[in-house]
This record gives C-alpha cells, sequence and structure tokens, in this order.
C-alpha cells in the first residue's frame, strides 16, 4: 500500500567501528580523529563537533541523505532520543565557568540534549519536525517510536530517527550515580512512506507498522534498537514493545524484506 | 606561551610574521581544527564566510582566546568581525590591543 | 486516525510575575515588568543582571519533600492547571488515563552545579543532588504528584520545548491515545545558561527592548507553564468548560545553524503557515501573534521578517511579552501560549513591554500598551537553538474564528 511505513538505510557507530547501508569499516579504536573516514568529502567542521554530535553524524552519514540543491527537506523530520547525551558537554562547560577569560560558548552550544539534531539537520537540510526524547534507558526507542508515528500521521513523509548515548571515562568516573555507559553509541535509521522512498530510488529493508500487543505472535526481546538493526541487516521479523513511559499495549511490528 | 613583541618584517602574501604564526596557532587550538597546519593558513585569506570557513560561535571562542592569551576584552561582537577579518588582521588588532 | 478537536480546560503559570493566572493577567495589563536583579546565585565579577527570577521558593509551594527547582515550578504549575481544569477531585481510577508531555532544558542542573561546586572545594556533596539532573525527572515529578497513570513523554527541542510538548500532547489526544494531557514547560535559572547566554555575547544586562530600533539583547528568566487539554467531547462529557480551542500546532528545523536562526526566518513561515493550514485558517483570520520576541539583534530582524512575509500587508496585532518575564526557555512556549489564551479570554492585547521606539526596518508596529481588542484567533510562536521553530494556533470555542 502506498502509506506502508517502511525503513530504508540504517547505520550504526561505535568505538569498534562504523556500519550501515552505506558501507562498513573495521575496528578503528577509540581514536575519535579517524571517525571522519565516514565522510567521503572533507568534513571541517566534524571537528569542532562534541563527541555524541561526532558519533551521531557517523551513524547518520551512513544513511545516504544528500542535501537539496535549494532550501530544505521540508518533509523529512528528525527525532532523537539520548539519556546522557549533553553530560559531556555540561562537565566540560562547567569546566570553564569560572576561567578568567570567561566560558565557552562554542561548548555551551552543546549543552542541549537536542544539539546533535541541529547538526544533522544542517548537514542534510532537514526541514521538518523534529524534538530530542528523554526516557531514561528508552530514549532511544521512543525517538524510534515517535519517528514512526510522526511519518504515520503525515506530518512528515520521512524522519531520521537517531539514538545516541554514552560519556567519556573522565566524566563518567565523577558521576558514579549515574551508571553511564563509559563508551560510545549511536544508530541511526531512516523511516519513511514507501510511495516517498520508491521516488527516491531508496528501496525498503524492513516495513514497520504499530500493532496491538494481543494481535501479535512474534515477542519482544532484548534491546531494542539491536533487534532492529538484526532485522534491517539479517532479514529477520520482530516485534518491539512500546517504550513503559507511553503506557500503550502496542508493539512495533518490523517485517524484513528479502 | 613565549611573549613575541611585533618584530618589525615586511609582510609579503602567503608569509607570516611570527606574531602572525603565533595567532594562527591560537586560532587553531582554540578552535579544534583538525585538519589545519597554522603555517599553511594564508595570513591575507579570510577567515570567515570562504577560507577557513568559520562562523559566528567560533568568533566568539576567538573573543575568549584574545582575553586568555593576550588579555584582551572584547565585548561587543561587532567589534570582532573587523578584527578577525584574517590572520594578517588579526595579527595587528593584537599587535595594538594586547596587555599580556 | 480520527482527528478530534482538542480544547484547554485549565491552566497553571508560576513565574517572575507571580504564583496563579490573576497575578500575572493583573501584571500583564498594569504593564509590570517581573525582572529583578539575579539573586538566586552568585557569579563573582560578572556584571549585574535583570532576569525573570521567581520571587520565594517554589519548594515551598509544590508539595514535593525533595526535587530540583525545575521539578518544584513544573508541580506548582501542573496542580494550579489540574485544579483549574475541575480535576481536583477527579478519582484515582479516572487519573490512570490522563498523561503528561513536558518540554525540559535544564533540568536539575541547579543542583548538578550545586554538586560540581562542591566537589571542586573538595567537600563531598553526596549523590542525591546529581539524581534529579536528568530531565525526565520534572515530568514524572508531575505524573507521581497528581496520582497520573497516563503516557509521558519529556521534550527537549531548546527554546521550543514548551511548544513541543503541548503539540505531543495534541497529537495523543487527536488521535485518540489519550482523552487528557497536561503540557507545557519548565526551566529554573542556572549558571549554566547564564553564563552561556553571556559568552554568546547576546545579553542585555538592563533587560530586553523587543523589536526596539536599539534592542541590546536577551534576558533570562524561569518559571513553568502546563495547559490541561482534552478531547473536545471528553471535555463537554464531564461538563468542563473549554477556555481555548489549539486548532493549529507545527514544528519545523531552519537546518542553518546552531545558534543563530536562518536570516529571513524561513523556518518559523514554514511553521506559522502549517499551522493555519490544519486549523483551516488565512493570516487575516489571526488577531494576535505572541511572538518569540526576545530582544537579540538577530532573532528580532528574522522573526520581523518571517511575520512580514506571513501577514503582510494587514498585520494583526503583535507583541512580544519577554520583558515580563524574561527568556523562560523550555517554559517559554507553553508561558506564552497561556499568555495567548489570556488575551483571547480578556479580549486585550498584552504591551511589547520595554519598547520605546520600534526598529525602522519593520513594516508594523508592536503593540505598545495593554489594549482591548475584538480576538478571536491567537498564535504563540517560539524559535530556539539549532534552528527548531514552533507556533502553536488558539481560538476562541464559542463564535465565529473566520472573519465574516
Amino acid at each position: 500500500m502506498s502509506d506502508d511505513i517502511v525503513i530504508t538505510a540504517w547505520g550504526f557507530a561505535d568505538a569498534r567501528g562504523f556500519c550501515g547501508t552505506r558501507g562498513a569499516r573495521g575496528v578503528f579504536g577509540q581514536d575519535a580523529a579517524q571517525w571522519p573516514e565516514a565522510f567521503p568529502e572533507a568534513f571541517p567542521r566534524f571537528g569542532r563537533l562534541d563527541p555524541p554530535c561526532k558519533l551521531a553524524m557517523v551513524a547518520a552519514e551512513l544513511l545516504g541523505l544528500k542535501p537539496p540543491r535549494d532550501g530544505v527537506h521540508a518533509d523529512i523530520g528528525v527525532s532523537l532520543g539520548t539519556r546522557y547525551g549533553c553530560l559531556d558537554a555540561d562537565a566540560s562547560f562547567f569546566a570553564t565557568l569560572w576561567r578568567p577569560e570567561g566560558a565557552s560558548p562554542a561548548l555551551f552550544t552543546y549543552t542541549l540534549p537536542s544539539s546533535s539534531i541541529a547538526e544533522v539537520a544542517i548537514r542534510y537540510k532537514l526541514g521538518g519536525p523534529n524534538a530530542c526524547f528523554l526516557a531514561g534507558e528508552e530514549s532511544g526507542l521512543t525517538a524510534l517510536w515517535e519517528g514512526v508515528r510522526l511519518v504515520e500521521s503525515g506530518e512528515a513523509r520521512a524522519c531520521v530517527c537517531l539514538a545516541c548515548d554514552g560519556v567519556t571515562p573522565g566524566t563518567a568516573a565523577k558521576t558514579p550515580g549515574f551508571d553511564a555507559p563509559d563508551a560510545w553509541e549511536a544508530s541511526a535509521f531512516l523511516v519513511e512512506v514507501s510511495e516517498y522512498a520508491r521516488a527516491r530510488d531508496r528501496a525498503p529493508l524492513a516495513a514497520v507498522s504499530i500493532q496491538c500487543a494481543s494481535d501479535t505472535e512474534t515477542a519482544a526481546d532484548g534491546d531494542a534498537l539491536s533487534v532492529l538493526r538484526a532485522c534491517v541487516q539479517g532479514g529477520r521479523d520482530a516485534a518491539l514493545a512500546c517504550p513503559a513511559a507511553l503506557r500503550r499495549d502496542e508493539v512495533l511490528v518490523v517485517t524484513a524484506q528479502r | 606561551m613565549p611573549r613575541r613583541h611585533g618584530a618589525a618584517s615586511f609582510l609579503r602574501k602567503g608569509i607570516m610574521d611570527a606574531l602572525e604564526l603565533e595567532v594562527a596557532k591560537g586560532i587553531v587550538e582554540a578552535l579544534n581544527l583538525q585538519q589545519v597546519a597554522p603555517e599553511g593558513i594564508d595570513p591575507t585569506a579570510p577567515l570567515f564566510g570562504e577560507g577557513l570557513g568559520l562562523d559566528s560561535i567560533d568568533a566568539l571562542e576567538l573573543i575568549v582566546m584574545l582575553h586568555r592569551n593576550y588579555g584582551i576584552k572584547i565585548a561587543d561582537a561587532e567589534i570582532g568581525k573587523a578584527a578577525f577579518a584574517s590572520v594578517g588582521a588579526l595579527a595587528a588588532f593584537v599587535r595594538e590591543r594586547r596587555v599580556t | 486516525m480520527t482527528e478530534r478537536r482538542v480544547v484547554i480546560t485549565g491552566m497553571g503559570i508560576v513565574s517572575a510575575l507571580g504564583w496563579t493566572l490573576e497575578e500575572t493577567w493583573f501584571a500583564l495589563r498594569d504593564e509590570r515588568s517581573g525582572l529583578r536583579q539575579l539573586s538566586l546565585f552568585r557569579l563573582d565579577d560578572r556584571p549585574a543582571l535583570l532576569v525573570g527570577e521567581v520571587k520565594e521558593d517554589p519548594a515551598a509551594r509544590s508539595g514535593l519533600r525533595l526535587g530540583s527547582r525545575t521539578e518544584h515550578l513544573a508541580v506548582c504549575a501542573a496542580r494550579q492547571a489540574f485544579e483549574h481544569a475541575g480535576l481536583s477531585s477527579l478519582p484515582l481510577e479516572a487519573r490512570r488515563s490522563i498523561g503528561v508531555a513536558l518540554g525540559v532544558c535544564t533540568g536539575g542542573m541547579l543542583d548538578s552545579e550545586e554538586y560540581v561546586a562542591q566537589t571542586l572545594c573538595e567537600i563531598d556533596p553526596g549523590l542525591e543532588l546529581l539524581r534529579r539532573h536528568e530531565c525526565s525527572c520534572a515530568t514524572n515529578a508531575i505524573a507521581e504528584a497528581l496520582s497520573l497513570g497516563g503516557p509521558c513523554s519529556t521534550v527537549s527541542v531548546a527554546c521550543t520545548s514548551g511548544a513541543a510538548a503541548i503539540s505531543v500532547a495534541r497529537d495523543m489526544i487527536a488521535s485518540g491515545e489519550a482523552d487528557m494531557m497536561l503540557a507545557g514547560g519548565a526551566d529554573s535559572l542556572t549558571r549554566l545558561t547564564v553564563c552561556g547566554f553571556l559568552s554568546l555575547l547576546v545579553v542585555a544586562p538592563d533587560g530586553c527592548k523587543p523589536f526596539d530600533a536599539r534592542r541590546a539583547g536577551m534576558c533570562l528568566g524561569e518559571g513553568a507553564g502546563i495547559l490541561a487539554l482534552e478531547s473536545e467531547a471528553h471535555a463537554q462529557a464531564r461538563g468542563a468548560r473549554a477556555l481555548a480551542r489549539l486548532c493549529g500546532a507545527a514544528n519545523t528545523c531552519d537546518a542553518h545553524h546552531c545558534t543563530a536562526p536562518a536570516p529571513g526566518g524561513a523556518g518559523i513561515v514554514r511553521a506559522m503557515q502549517t499551522a493555519l493550514a490544519e486549523a483551516g485558517l488565512s493570516p487575516e483570520d489571526v488577531d494576535y501573534v505572541n511572538a518569540h520576541g526576545t530582544g537579540t539583534i538577530d532573532n528580532d530582524i528574522a522573526e520581523g521578517k518571517a511575520l512580514t512575509e506571513v501577514f503582510s500587508p494587514r498585520f494583526p496585532w503583535i507583541s512580544s511579552t519577554k520583558r515580563f518575564f524574561g527568556h523562560t526557555l523550555a517554559a517559554a512556549g507553553a508561558i506564552e501560549a497561556i499568555v495567548a489564551i489570556l488575551a483571547l479570554r480578556r479580549q486585550y492585547v498584552p504591551a511589547n513591554l520595554g519598547l520605546e521606539v520600534a526598529d525602522p526596518s519593520l513594516p508594523f508596529t508592536p503593540c505598545l500598551h495593554t489594549t482591548p481588542a475584538a480576538l478571536r484567533v491567537v498564535m504563540s510562536n517560539s524559535l530556539g537553538f539549532g534552528g527548531s521553530n514552533a507556533s502553536l494556533v488558539f481560538s476562541r470555542v464559542a463564535g465565529e474564528e473566520k472573519a465574516s
């Protein structure tokens, strides 16, 4: 059907490497300076991004989006889920608060949980609805859920669903009460109306739909975004349970296209 | 950082004097420009828009750098705009206004 | 998905203007700014600053035993909205389907700063201060304080967070997921945001003068604004009075720069046009726009151009109320939605406080003084860092929305 919702691209990045629809790189370790390998052209701004923005950008680049010749893609939105997204920026910024020369304006711009949205939107000129969702451990899943709902509602024809989390070891050591993962991980999925995707020569990797839990047989299991990645990579079906905070007895049914 | 007073030198396009090189290093360091060598920057080339393609947040970071490295305080972003036209312009600005 | 009409049945607000809707309205009507010298914390050798600080400690009024300042502000406003909507005596079973959507930027930052400051002084602060860091704490605090069991959503999109949360709540009601939602935004003043905006050289120590020819920047504020949103059918069924209808809501991104708006305001233009289209209205139908109007050079230029593109040549009443409250960040979209609805209810346009001489490049003059006016449709706009834009359109429930 023309208003089926599909996933047409994915990207994943962590310290071990990055991989996605547009290709993969092997192990390269924690050296963030090597991450620009993900970008085909020189991207001078990359060095100025903070770690979560860098990683979200690498994952998003693997989706293969291009900015339009003029203007913006008004019909592509962005949803982001992060729990600890700006903790490092907050800590780094704090360190500059009491300097004689004053606080760092560049670091200040990253003290918002939503700063990765801005960087990704600017690079690919994504002008649609955008929001960062904060839902504890289910932040990434919530962003995916909200992205699917955004496309279902017709407010956008496509949505880049991002999840990004982690803190640097230094910050993790200073904030033991947070249990923040001390390694970075980011994922990106391109969710769109199938007709919109077809018009742009993007083949579906999986179809997704939100259904009542009682109507489905498959059970949700494991870390939701890893399960979804396995679906689009390995051609498996799955059902992801609705984030607990949304209190809906629903699942996201993922049907891999083989 | 060693303090060098502006040496009297002929400024030829593409060749930096000591202060210009120091300022270029300060820019690269303050803005974390990872793929840029300070000595490779043309001191007459624009810093903003084209050239290095810096933006308004970078200008504010340079204002902080000027305070930190040279004791120069700028409270108005407009003053920064003229001073930051190029590495050469910024070095001249520093030469004139430095406190430390 | 069946579209259901969404109405506002209650409102709650805490800000520099006061603790109730009445106090807020009287200050707006009498053109009394809530800005005062910052006293919540010291900033050593920074200049003295006028900010929209909440007078008195919200912790004394929230009924919460523990919480960050943001949580206390949020719960105070939520309790007000709940009571205003006639829900205070609602039995627990009925509260299970009421949810919360909240926009937050700073979260528990004020406490976290205290944690860091104590650590730097080699005092062991204990982890309690950090537990309230996450933005979702405030959403959960509201749900817990009022025993609400419906969907909970915490949204953060810089200065459009409050409006975005209202939009999220509207979507949940319109799609049938929830019959009722409390939605809005909350943020407290923090050293981080005050010093951060100071570092951008966009702060006017004497307070903002939106759209003024000699404007010198923004001023910060804090507070919380909460709307009780409900499907029209649900409100009618329980005999609740609808204050206004939320007939359009849109959110866009400039995709231009992390802090500066797109120069012509293209993103907020699209947001306004989308919200109006959704409402089935044209620009001529809008009687009053509460502008974002922070008073920075860039924002007011971009927003001025955007308003011109959408409304010229027939401009509605326009005012920015930032000099009353300060820029309350995540709370702004919600606080200003409430101001727009108060204008609709009282049939008065609030003043663009702080304006002395309008910027000559603007083809419109914002409303200089509180002015009685026939208002049927009002709009509230927000622009945020990262190029996020939001536009909300409210109409009177009774009477004609469209000009005849």
